[in-house]
């Protein structure tokens, strides 16, 4: 995938985290994704877009500890179990900024006009998520939260 | 000055995070709304000082709402707060009517800022 | 239904995506399914272990699911493809449940094609699980069927905004 847009994304990251929930990415690493399944650590968010011929998803995929501590950090409250609604709902709307601020920088970039649709939550035990017909790009992200990673899918543009 | 706040979001941790930065700041939220539909219903009735308004909402999104707003109070001041801030949104949100746009992410400061420049 | 296809309701798109439904397990594997539109008391919901979703992406975009238990997508792909059960891989059982929820998406979309509720498809994904727990947005129009084939259970969902 094009560095040119994979950056939106990882600068997104850097600047949500940061500005909603006050945590600072330590570092990034990108790698390829090889296989279609990929076990999840725990919770992942999917966001879909898509823009004329273009597509596409960001998955954000964390363990469940670190889910719970962005949840905590971003409502100040106590939350002890990823089963709670604000915690997931808390996951969807940091995917739902971190795409749509992504998005922007690649509309006004490229004029594609891409548009989010609902993201939604998947959580689960040894839960495994899989797509056979889109290759991705995963990155890792270190935080001084904890690690997660997301996986970027675009098609149309390989 | 304190303003009345109504929130349109169908988010229920946007309502939470723009609830616990307006309250802190001496504003009082007079109503919630999960969708465009829901926000107009209670415009009518509870008559704000401002709206905070989303874009993609179920029923009746952001931009139809912030029309029929406008069309029966020209006067309403209405911010708008969305993930998506390309040109397109930003060229339909002024032409439907709305008076301050904001991109997310968002922090106290920037909410705090954008309703300190509404009349 | 209506011949005007601009008019189409919600409800009508959801009853054709369960017909459709109904002609890809009959096309494909040759089984009969029994759709309910209310949960049927004796459902067991928490033995949901594989899940296929699909972004239906258009002006006011919708999320469409099939889960399904483990022998329920087993004797299904096993249908499909000729193979025994147990000889199909997981990642075979994961690409099944996306197999069916794009030919049921892919179904409708060319009767809409020329609609005002016309959609693109995006690339669906599968996700496998004990506990495989789905949370979406409050407040989206969500339409569930309760779909029983040879004794078995699968669930489809559709979810718009």
């Amino acid at each position: 995938m094009d560095q040119e847009l994979m950056q939106p994304y990882i600068d997104s990251v850097n600047e949500v985290l940061q500005m909603m929930v006050g945590v600072k990415v330590l570092s990034h690493s990108v790698t390829p994704v090889e296989k279609s399944e990929i076990m999840s650590y725990g919770v992942a968010s999917i966001m879909t877009f898509s823009g004329g011929i273009f597509s596409g998803r960001v998955v954000l995929d964390l363990p469940p500890e670190v889910a719970l501590k962005i949840a905590n950090l971003l409502l100040g409250e106590q939350f002890s179990t990823t089963r709670e609604r604000m915690v997931l709902a808390s996951i969807s709307e940091l995917n739902n900024t971190i795409g749509g601020s992504a998005n922007t920088v690649i509309n006004n970039s490229t004029g594609i006009g891409l548009r989010l649709a609902p993201p939604y939550v998947l959580t689960g035990d040894k839960l495994v998520f899989a797509s056979t017909k889109a290759k991705s790009v995963g990155i890792m992200f270190k935080t001084n939260i904890g690690f997660f990673r997301m996986y970027l899918t675009l098609k149309g543009v390989d | 000055m304190s303003k009345r706040v109504l929130i349109v979001d169908d988010s229920p941790i946007v309502h939470h995070l723009l609830r616990k930065t307006l309250e802190a700041a001496g504003h009082e939220v007079c109503g919630d709304a999960k969708n465009g539909r829901e926000g107009v219903d209670l415009y009518g009735k509870l008559k704000p000082d401002v709206v905070f308004m989303d874009v993609t909402m179920p029923l009746m999104d952001g931009i139809e709402a912030v029309k029929t707003i406008r069309a029966s109070d020209p006067a309403a001041q209405i911010i708008m707060l969305t993930a998506m801030g390309d040109e397109q949104i930003m060229t339909e949100a002024n032409q439907a009517g709305v008076t301050v746009f904001l991109k997310k992410p968002f922090d106290d400061y920037k909410i705090i800022s954008a309703l300190a420049k509404l009349v | 239904m209506s011949s005007d296809k601009n008019s189409i309701t919600n409800e009508q798109e959801w009853q054709m995506l369960g017909q459709a439904l109904s002609n890809v397990l009959q096309t494909m594997s040759g089984l009969e399914a029994e759709i309910a539109f209310v949960q049927p008391a004796d459902w067991p919901l928490n033995e949901i272990e594989f899940s296929g979703f699909m972004v239906m992406t258009r002006v006011r975009p919708s999320v469409l699911t099939i889960s399904a238990t483990r022998p329920a997508i087993m004797t299904i792909l096993s249908y499909m493809t000729g193979e025994m059960p147990d000889e199909l891989s997981e990642q075979e059982l994961n690409d099944g449940v996306c197999e069916l929820v794009n030919m049921v998406a892919g179904e409708v979309k060319s009767r809409l094609n020329d609609s005002e509720r016309a959609y693109g498809l995006t690339s669906p994904i599968a996700a496998q699980g004990s506990s495989l727990r789905f949370s979406l947005k409050n407040g989206l129009e969500t339409f569930d069927a309760f779909v029983t084939v040879d004794g078995l259970h699968l669930k489809m969902s559709l979810y718009m905004l």
